[in-house]
């Protein structure tokens, strides 16, 4: 590599680079000197965004020997990790303080995880892609269990590394059938390989297995069964990060491998993904409708709205992927606003996260009711939210591409959800708190709520900017 | 000051957001001082943008601000602009000066209500709705700042929401505004049909170029135009729809003194004016435009005739006065309009604001019979009162007489004689009615109840009254009329109307026009002298001419029985409708029973999928599993 490339790496290797010092600090730092592990974790993100902005405008690039892409995608995503790294590292410190795990480790990871999702979006390579999604899962199974002493915590790390393992594999089978019929493993060889004439046999067992293994990142349904019980089970603020980051990632993904990869095999992908985003709608609706549990709640409505961006995938038009990357943001915004306040209020042991936690809580907390609030009527899709605004294109794309009754279908879910969404505000706003007593929340939270609530409202009414942005990045697909 | 055109309707918006957020917390005095200041500050930016504009050359007195794209949707695309011209900027002056006076006053008047942060969050944010709508660059952002208006009239109406009557009042004009407003954005879409665009600029230079497809007098302009119309009858109040402003005096009195007579309601006569090119292009509908018009001016003058609720008298009246705008403009007399509806907010808001001093004496005695010889005890009250029902009467040279004077004149050099003699006629009503109120309630023995100890208003209400009645004297001698120098009012607007399409004027002697005004000045004296014979001279007149024509005297205290009517023939039979087929049969029957038939079943889904979530790593495994084969089996089954 020319140092010219190695200017592209740079934000990577600031990322490992404070994960390493992080691992290093942590032996020599007291308790008391545990924020400037924060600060450290959240500067490198900061100097990474930075560096990630030099190279904005730059063109799309190809480095490692047409391994790694450098474009408009690669760097919407890579900016949108370090934003929800950044977040998860801020959103994390009071819980982790409270719960007595606010270790070096923990911000360490983060950065592995983001350095590991960076990779899956700028992959355009096979082994690339699967390796980054390594990188994420090794640093996800470990926050996942990170409350050692904790029963739950343990389970979820536990079944999320069995099932994750299990899915991987899956995905490096299909990594290798694919190979055995393109005879590479680039995605633009790939690519070559189903255009010249006959499709080859195994590419088409090769996608449904790397399909699989995506989605089970994704957590789309029938692969979504551990997303429940490890949501749960996890620390509030490592489920914040996982409901955004990794999922977001997982597109990133899979956008690449099925627009630059197998376009050839788009009328046999686009089937089989209406069907899931059919599947992961309404069973993710439906499921969600029967909880008490707010964050399992939220784990099911997580499942639900990746079934929405999956319309985006399935319209297979720029304006589809377009919205998608749209809907990313605002769904990146409005999860973790809900997940950072029912971390703030789950209280000791991470406990109080049931419905009738809830009650009352426009009266006891105006300010986090109200920034919920807003969160929930942006999941449900309601007009002047930005989560509104999102779905508007994404169905529209789907409409535009000739898939009405899937929009139509994507709708109806939507109205469904609503029933889910507003009981929690019901609980909120028109049930007496069972006990006084003011909550608070930590002023670092109580910033991003504030900052969250504007965006919202901003993506909802002047959705402009941000749209031209996300579709100046999808120009580097191709 | 243009640079900073966003920031005139956003000043009343943060007083509004700081009234009604933290208001509920603050003292009342800083209440007061955030909700006046607002507005004082918002009245003097529309000043500054007025100099402004004044000291540009007249044709170049347009000024456009795009803030940013609002919408873009694929061909479609609606921007977030101002537009800031003479006609703009006469609105923003009188919106703001007016408003900001009735904050003032209202400190006074409101001072012992419950809820006082939530009547000035209203009231900014009223001042913010009605500017978005006056400076508003395009159709679309004018039907936001529309709306905001009609929200904020329906809350301040319902505003003492414990009273039914105030209650259902606010709900009438909820919903017969909602008919203007069908009429409102189908003629906005239809202009976007046509035109493709929804900014004023390329539309009406569209159709000021006389384009192929929408040429003067076509269907497609006399259509858009006739709807246009109808959202404006909606909210100014113009027959079918006027029945629900009369009711809208349920709200405190300031409302209706802003809201409910000097600005919102002229917001109708507004966007025909600014859809001037439309309008004038379109024949027919600028009849519709003047028959209605002239019609509501003369039936509300003669309905305004027997109220004795004194506010009632006002609301009639208001009802009258924009009839005589639409006539204006259905004449062809945009400029006249729009002098009337400035002098208008003036006097209008003026007896209104006194009607509130009159009752707040009173401790809330409406009812003109048991007011009377109030003269001494309200002397500020009665002299600006007076001065205000002088100009309304159209008495030389108060405000009054200039600008209805331009719309009768222009109805006769337009060749309507017919529309100059109802006109007339009307404005000896209006001298008529407006001083039988003045007559009942400042003269003769006092007929309030004992115990009433009447005394004038504190300061905060007697200063805007004032200021109100300098306005309404002298606000004429801006817009002169021919025989008497140079009409500048309608000189300075003239690069808004522009794009008119005119007719020739005939040449008609400035000894007639002259002639025409002292007969219409004679004729409001005759007003005035007749209700001095009936109410002070002889006061049981009255009494026997309403036993002599009772059956009349009935049809106009009934106000034409139109409430009746529309209770019949709309409200009964949709009530019937939706009771009996819809809800009975439809909802419960279909509705219901699809609605919890999916619910049941999407529930029983949820129960059978929280089974399947066992929490053992096995079957999730196996889950997967089967998952997978399903996708592979799909992917090479369906495959053609």
């Amino acid at each position: 590599m020319n140092p010219d490339e190695l200017f592209l790496l740079v934000p990577q290797s600031i990322l490992l680079g404070a994960a390493v010092l992080l691992m290093l600090m942590e032996p020599f730092s007291r308790q008391a000197g545990r924020r400037r592990l924060r600060m450290v974790a959240v500067a490198a993100v900061a100097v990474a965004a930075y560096a990630l902005r030099l190279q904005w405008g730059l063109g799309p690039r190809s480095i490692g020997g047409g391994m790694i892409r450098v474009d408009g995608f690669s760097l919407f995503f890579q900016w949108l990790f370090l934003v929800i790294t950044g977040l998860s590292a801020v959103l994390a410190a009071d819980f982790n303080q409270r719960e007595g795990i606010d270790r070096g480790e923990y911000y360490a990871l983060l950065l592995t995880a983001c350095s590991g999702m960076s990779l899956m979006a700028m992959s355009a390579d096979l082994i690339l892609t699967f390796i980054g999604i390594e990188i994420l899962s090794l640093s996800t199974y470990i926050l996942a269990g990170f409350k050692r002493r904790d029963i739950a915590s343990g389970e979820s790390s536990l079944k999320y590394f069995l099932l994750g393992s299990f899915a991987t594999a899956i995905l490096l089978y299909g990594i290798a059938l694919v190979y055995g019929a393109a005879g590479s493993t680039q995605y633009q060889a790939i690519r070559a390989a189903a255009a010249a004439g006959e499709v080859p046999a195994l590419l088409l067992p090769g996608l449904g297995l790397l399909l699989v293994g995506l989605g089970f990142k994704i957590g789309l349904v029938p692969f979504h069964s551990w997303i429940p019980d490890v949501y749960q089970g996890a620390p509030s603020p490592v489920t914040a990060f996982m409901s955004v980051g990794p999922k977001a990632a997982a597109i990133a993904a899979l956008l690449r491998l099925l627009v630059e990869a197998l376009p050839g095999l788009a009328p046999d992908w686009t089937r089989l993904l209406w069907l899931m985003a059919v599947l992961t709608m309404t069973l993710g609706n439906a499921a969600a409708l029967v909880q008490s549990n707010v964050k399992r709640m939220l784990a099911y409505s997580a499942i639900a709205q990746a079934g929405y961006i999956l319309v985006g995938v399935v319209a297979n038009t720029r304006e589809g992927f377009t919205a998608i990357l749209f809907y990313l943001v605002v769904y990146t915004v409005m999860n973790l606003m809900a997940f950072g306040v029912v971390l703030s209020l789950s209280g000791p042991g991470d406990r109080r996260v049931h419905l009738e936690d809830y009650a009352g809580l426009a009266r006891r907390a105006p300010f986090v009711a109200a920034a919920l609030g807003v969160a929930l009527l942006a999941l449900a899709g309601i007009p002047l939210t930005g989560g509104f605004m999102g779905k508007f294109f994404l169905f529209g794309s789907a409409v535009k591409a000739g898939f009405v009754g899937l929009a139509v279908i994507a709708v109806l879910n939507s109205v469904l959800s609503v029933y889910y969404y507003f009981r929690l505000l019901v609980y909120m706003y028109m049930k007496d708190a069972p006990q006084g007593g003011a909550e608070s929340i930590s002023r670092p939270v109580g910033a991003i709520l504030a900052i969250g609530v504007f965006l919202i409202l901003w993506l909802g009414v002047g959705p402009d900017r941000f749209l031209a942005l996300a579709g100046h990045s999808i120009l580097g697909l191709k | 000051m243009t640079e900073l055109l966003w920031l005139l309707p956003l000043v009343p918006l943060a007083g509004a957001a700081l009234c009604g957020l933290a208001g509920r917390r603050l003292p009342k005095r800083a209440v007061t001082i955030v909700a006046c200041s607002a507005s004082g500050a918002a009245f003097v930016l529309a000043l500054a943008a007025f100099f402004e504009l004044l000291a540009l050359a007249p044709g170049d007195r347009r000024i456009e601000r795009e803030f940013f794209t609002w919408i873009a949707a694929g061909d479609f695309t609606a921007s977030a602009g101002f537009l800031l011209d003479p006609l703009s900027a006469v609105m923003a002056l009188v919106v703001t000066g007016v408003g900001f006076l009735i904050h003032v006053y209202s400190t006074g008047y409101m001072r012992a209500e419950a809820g006082y942060y939530r009547f000035f969050a209203y009231m900014n944010l009223f001042l913010f709705s009605m500017l978005v709508l006056v400076l508003a660059g395009n159709f679309l952002l004018m039907f936001v700042g529309w709306e905001g208006v009609g929200l904020c009239s329906y809350l301040l109406i319902g505003y003492y929401f414990d009273r039914p009557a105030a209650a259902d009042a606010g709900k009438k004009a909820f919903i017969v505004n909602r008919v203007g407003d069908v009429g409102f954005i189908l003629g906005i879409l239809l202009v976007f049909l046509t035109f493709g665009s929804l900014e004023f600029g390329p539309v009406f230079g569209e159709i000021a170029a006389d384009s192929a497809f929408a040429p003067p007098g076509s269907g497609v302009l006399t259509a858009t135009a006739l709807l246009l119309f109808v959202g404006a009858a909606g909210k100014s109040a113009q027959i079918p729809l006027h029945v629900w402003l009369p009711d809208a005096m349920e709200g405190p009195t300031p409302v209706s003194a802003l809201i409910h007579a000097a600005t919102m309601v002229t917001a109708g006569v507004y966007m025909v004016v600014r859809c001037a090119p439309i309008f004038s292009r379109a024949p027919a509908a600028l009849d519709a435009v003047l028959v209605v018009g002239i019609a509501t001016a003369l039936m509300a003058a003669t309905i305004g005739l027997v109220q004795t609720d004194i506010k009632r008298v006002l609301a009639y009246s208001t009802v009258s006065q924009l009839g005589f705008m639409f006539a204006a403009a259905g004449v062809g007399a945009f400029s006249a309009a729009i002098f009337h509806l400035m002098t208008h907010a003036f006097f209008k808001a003026l007896l209104f604001l006194g009607a509130g001093s009159v009752i707040h004496a009173l401790s809330g005695e409406q009812d003109l019979r048991r007011m009377g010889g109030l003269r001494r005890r309200l002397p500020i009250t009665f002299w600006t009162m007076l001065t205000a029902a002088l100009a309304i009467s159209g008495i030389f040279p108060l405000a009054g007489f200039f600008s209805k004077d331009e719309i009768l004149w222009s109805a006769w050099a337009g060749g309507h004689p017919v529309v100059w003699i109802v006109g007339l006629l009307t404005a000896g009503l209006t001298a008529l009615y407006m001083f039988r109120l003045i007559f009942l309630a400042f003269f003769g023995e006092a007929r309030y109840a004992q115990g009433v100890h009447p005394h004038e208003s504190p300061r905060s209400m007697t200063a805007p009254l004032v200021a109100l009645a300098l306005l309404s004297a002298v606000a004429g001698f801006i817009g002169l009329p021919a025989w008497l120098g140079a009409n500048r009012f309608a000189r300075f607007l003239e690069p808004s109307l522009s794009l008119v399409r005119r007719g020739d004027a005939p040449h008609l002697s400035h000894a007639l026009e002259f002639g025409f005004a002292a007969l219409s000045v004679a004729v409001a004296l005759a007003g005035i002298f007749a209700a001095y014979r009936l109410y002070v001279v002889r006061p049981g007149t009255a009494g026997r001419i309403v036993a002599r024509w009772g059956a009349l005297y009935r049809l106009l205290r009934d106000k034409y029985r139109f409430d009746e009517f529309y209770d019949r023939a709309v409200i009964r039979p949709v009530l019937r409708l939706s009771e009996r087929t819809l809800w009975q049969r439809v909802d419960v029957g279909v509705i219901d029973r699809a609605v919890n038939g999916v619910g049941a079943s999407m529930a029983g889904l949820g129960g059978v999928l929280r089974g399947m979530q066992n929490g053992l790593i096995r079957s999730y495994a196996a889950w997967i599993l089967a998952g997978t084969a399903a996708v592979l089996l799909y992917l090479s089954l369906f495959r053609n």
